[in-house]
């Protein structure tokens, strides 16, 4: 009864124009009223989340992304994105695609990369009069590409849930985030072919030497930071912050795009785009409290029991789930509430942890981009100023190739488990 | 039921503390005749594990059982059995003291700060077991210049820098590529908690069981679920409690057995530590105790005493 | 009086972004410092680094709500909500207005219970920095409550700003 009413209020508020964090915790608040359980636990339960080296990880990331962005890093990566794309139609969103994957390599969250991005590339792309919904929507779906090449902090939480091994999943990322990159460069030179996208200019092979020279301090940064991590030379909280760290120093001394007196604008800035979603995180991680405590992820799980369904329906059936939580959950809560769930059915099915790591976190990427609630749409919307409806039609058709690749993920479990069991070992 | 106590436990369904807090939960339902139900949340699904203690006390949770170093933050004391004076004991003598008075002690320190009702006598996780990849270690001394991964807390800090070793605290999910990258060469963690992240694809090859400290926990209820009940299935909590700790800590006890048996199938060596070698070490970290009772605001007196019992129940 | 206000949230402002930027650069130092310690001199190496760049985080974030209010930076939907009327938008606007107001203080009046909680029970780090947690809890009513006043302050403005339109519509 109580679910029903939640629920008709969450359409409603959501559809009124009540920012996110507010449904959702105002939503929160209910479910805490309605249990009887003192509020002083709510405010507690926002100051235990947000006391995490996890999610410490997400503003230095985000700091990192900001200064690259306005410190000419994004922008190196770009041209040097440009000299492997070549001379193709559509060539500007094929750099998006390489240089997001370049981009990924350092940055554990999709929004951060999205934002980096969109920032740098969606102005570029208006100018060589690339539709609005195409641009925005390569740029939202390849950002999800953030959180599938490691390091990738929903990886990471889930590998913390289901106490599977963080290296393995984070090698098991790889060759799923290749595949995706190389299927949405496939649809990206279908589309600009078939829609007469402007041609990009040949570049000269000094050109091109400049834009390699360039880039080498930008491509510096992803080399100490994910050979930090592989090499364990830092966790991936100190990654972010050594990452921060590279990112100002390289902007400010090398592009010299950023002068000393604007970084605490910058950082300021920084911190601010992350509290946008810190408080999300927060309010999503309450609500997502009170289903567990209302006994409704709890009910599903007995169901799914009760059906005996073997493995490969099972999957199909997580993935249903988990698409239609992703469309109103954000991508932190749904790993929280429907993992923990699930485990004990995924244990009984015999079905590996890391194969299914990598299924949820696809579906996290497909929840970045599904209506109502993906951030990635949020955040395109905002740099774009296009309308929702545009944005949403740009990242459809990737949305199909994702659960192409989804589907190819799920059920040949080799194309995840391969590389980290070649690495260490069944 | 009439009653439904919920409890939230940060370890997955398999792990000893969740089992234990099932075959609990059946036995109330059983013996209240329906009347009591105990509903368990597993896998941190509500409160992870050093936070649960404050979800209780604020009456957010009815039932949980933090680890003693959890509630260690509102009651010092409660960290007692990681100070240098456990260093080696037998199970029997730590059972003496926190099934004694000094345990009575300390859960009435529990209960008055936290205003929470400790239901009884606390169980096991078992021992802290030390964890090497190439060399093995077979005396104490052999700790001397290996950077170890602990979890965290004063009193282990100090305890591996006497050891002369360098303590480390890395989070649980980075341990994995830290021992494949030679970041730190060791680990102090259970046989347990190594078996389920199959620390041996990480390159664990030994254990030294050691005896390091005994991790157990404690079985707290928030006031406002425990005046909820009647005192009839109060009484029935706390003696189906009483008649089950011990049954418990022995499914702890065996957990931890067939953990190593599974170490010991995918290649890590145990070596059982040499009881003389150990009593030499304690005397040794001994020297150290007044600084760690210090700097952890521990009560001194309460500390005596619990020497005093130590050395009675030699 | 209302250049009065204004400059003073101008100053206010400023003094925010700049906290905001010392923060986030200690523990961006910290972090880097503890990194680099750690392979050249780990026996320095203090047990707290990592916690007080939590702190420092989570404060600045909680510090930037209240310019984001005032920014009408949070994210919302507002597929529905663009192809209301102009009157209907101007509602639903008071309503987010009045539901932020309240979410807010519910919040703020919440974390001032966990702050009286933590300074009453002595809530203590696990480092041996031994951190009073409370001044981390802080962070959580300061940053929702600042929200609230802002909320407040738009509605009061956009309420006096209607009453305005609707006696010059008269
Ligand atoms: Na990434
Ligand atoms: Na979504």
């Amino acid at each position: 009864m109580i679910i029903w009413l939640m629920l008709a209020l969450f359409f409603i508020m959501l559809l009124a124009g009540v920012p996110i964090y507010l449904v959702l915790g105002c939503l929160a608040v209910i479910g805490w009223l309605v249990d009887g359980v003192p509020l002083i636990s709510l405010a507690q339960q926002f100051a235990n989340e947000m006391n995490s080296q996890t999610l410490v990880a997400v503003p230095l990331f985000v700091i990192a992304a900001t200064f690259m962005e306005r410190g000419g890093i994004t922008r190196a990566l770009i041209n040097f994105a440009g000299t492997i794309a070549g001379r193709n139609r559509g060539g500007l969103a094929i750099v998006c695609v390489i240089a997001t994957t370049f981009f990924a390599a350092i940055c554990g969250s999709s929004v951060a990369t999205a934002m980096a991005m969109g920032t740098a590339l969606i102005p570029t792309m208006a100018s060589r009069n690339y539709p609005a919904s195409f641009s925005v929507g390569t740029v939202g779906a390849a950002g999800t590409l953030g959180i599938l090449i490691p390091p990738s902090l929903p990886l990471l939480i889930y590998g913390l849930i289901a106490e599977a091994s963080v290296p393995r999943l984070f090698l098991a990322g790889v060759i799923p985030g290749l595949l995706q990159g190389a299927l949405f460069v496939a649809y990206i030179i279908w589309y600009s072919r078939k829609n007469k996208l402007p041609l990009e200019d040949r570049m000269s092979f000094a050109e091109m030497l400049t834009c390699c020279r360039e880039a080498i301090p930008a491509l510096f940064i992803p080399l100490v930071v994910l050979g930090g991590i592989y090499t364990g030379f830092v966790t991936v909280s100190e990654a972010a912050g050594v990452a921060a760290f590279a990112a100002i120093i390289v902007s400010v001394f090398i592009y010299r795009e950023v002068s000393l007196r604007d970084i605490p604008d910058v950082l300021s800035e920084g911190i601010r785009q992350t509290a946008v979603i810190i408080v999300i995180i927060l309010s999503a991680l309450a609500f997502g409290h009170w289903l567990t405590s209302a006994g409704v992820t709890r009910s599903i799980a007995a169901m799914v029991t009760e059906w005996g369904l073997n493995d490969w329906q099972f999957l199909l059936l997580a993935n249903l789930i988990m698409f239609v939580l992703g469309m109103f959950l954000e991508v932190i809560s749904v790993i929280l509430i429907f993992v923990p769930l699930v485990l004990p059915i995924i244990e009984h099915l015999g079905i590996d942890p890391v194969h299914f790591g990598l299924v949820v976190v696809l579906n996290m990427e497909l929840a970045l981009l599904t209506p109502p609630v993906g951030l990635n749409l949020f955040i395109l919307k905002n740099i774009s100023g296009e309308r929702m409806a545009t944005v949403i039609r740009g990242t459809l058709p990737f949305v199909l190739i994702l659960m192409l690749l989804l589907m190819i993920v799920t059920f040949v479990p080799q194309v995840s488990l391969w590389l980290p069991e070649l690495a260490y070992g069944r | 039921a009439d009653y439904t106590i919920d409890v939230s436990l940060d370890t997955s369904p398999n792990h000893v503390r969740n089992r234990s807090f099932r075959k609990f939960a059946e036995a109330l339902n059983e013996k209240s005749g329906g009347r009591l139900e105990m509903r368990v949340f597993d896998s941190a699904s509500k409160y992870k594990g050093p936070m649960v203690a404050t979800a209780v006390a604020q009456g957010a949770i009815d039932m949980a059982a933090p680890a003693h170093q959890h509630l260690s933050k509102y009651v010092p004391e409660a960290g007692m059995l990681l100070l240098p004076m456990f260093y080696g004991q037998s199970q029997d003598v730590i059972y003496k003291i926190v099934d004694g008075d000094i345990g009575k002690e300390l859960n009435q320190r529990i209960e008055d700060k936290l205003g929470v009702v400790v239901l009884g006598r606390p169980f096991d996780l078992g021992y802290g077991t030390a964890f090497t990849t190439d060399v093995p270690i077979k005396s104490p001394d052999d700790f001397k210049d290996k950077v170890v991964r602990v979890p965290g807390g004063a009193a282990t800090l100090a305890r591996y820098r006497v050891f002369g070793s360098n303590p480390v605290q890395i989070a649980w999910s980075d341990v994995p590529q830290a021992l494949q990258t030679d970041v730190v060469s060791a680990i102090w963690a259970t046989q347990e908690s190594v078996a389920s992240s199959k620390l041996w694809d990480a390159g664990i090859k030994y254990a030294y069981e050691d005896k390091q400290a005994f991790i157990e926990y404690v079985p707290i209820i928030s006031q406002a679920a425990w005046s909820r009940l009647p005192e009839d299935l109060q009484n029935l909590m706390r003696d189906t409690w009483e008649n089950m700790v011990d049954q418990v800590r022995t499914v702890a006890a065996d957990a931890q057995i067939e953990a190593r048996k599974i170490n010991a199938e995918h290649g890590i060596e145990t070596i059982d530590a040499k009881p003389e070698d150990l009593a030499a070490m304690r005397v040794k970290l001994m020297k150290a105790q007044p600084e760690i009772v210090d700097e952890l605001d521990m009560d001194k007196d309460f500390i005596a005493r619990v020497s005093d019992a130590i050395a009675a129940a030699q | 009086m209302v250049n009065f206000v204004s400059r003073v949230s101008n100053v206010l402002g400023c003094a925010e972004k700049f906290l905001i930027g010392i923060m986030a650069v200690l523990a961006i130092i910290l972090i880097v410092t503890e990194t680099v310690l750690r392979y050249l001199a780990p026996a320095y190496l203090p047990d707290w680094g990592a916690e007080v760049t939590v702190y420092l985080v989570g404060w600045a974030t909680m510090l930037s709500l209240p310019s984001l209010v005032a920014q009408d930076k949070h994210v919302r939907a507002d597929l529905v909500v663009d192809q209301f009327s102009r009157s209907m938008r101007k509602i639903l606007e008071i309503v987010v207005l009045l539901v932020g107001a309240g979410f807010c203080a519910v919040i703020f009046v919440a974390g001032v219970q966990m702050v009286q909680f933590g300074l009453r029970f002595g809530e203590i780090s696990d480092s041996s920095l031994r951190f009073p947690m409370w001044i981390f809890y802080l962070a959580v009513p300061f940053g929702y409550g600042f929200s609230m006043l802002r909320y407040v302050m738009l509605l009061t403005k956009r309420l006096t700003e209607s009453r305005v339109s609707s006696v010059t519509a008269d």
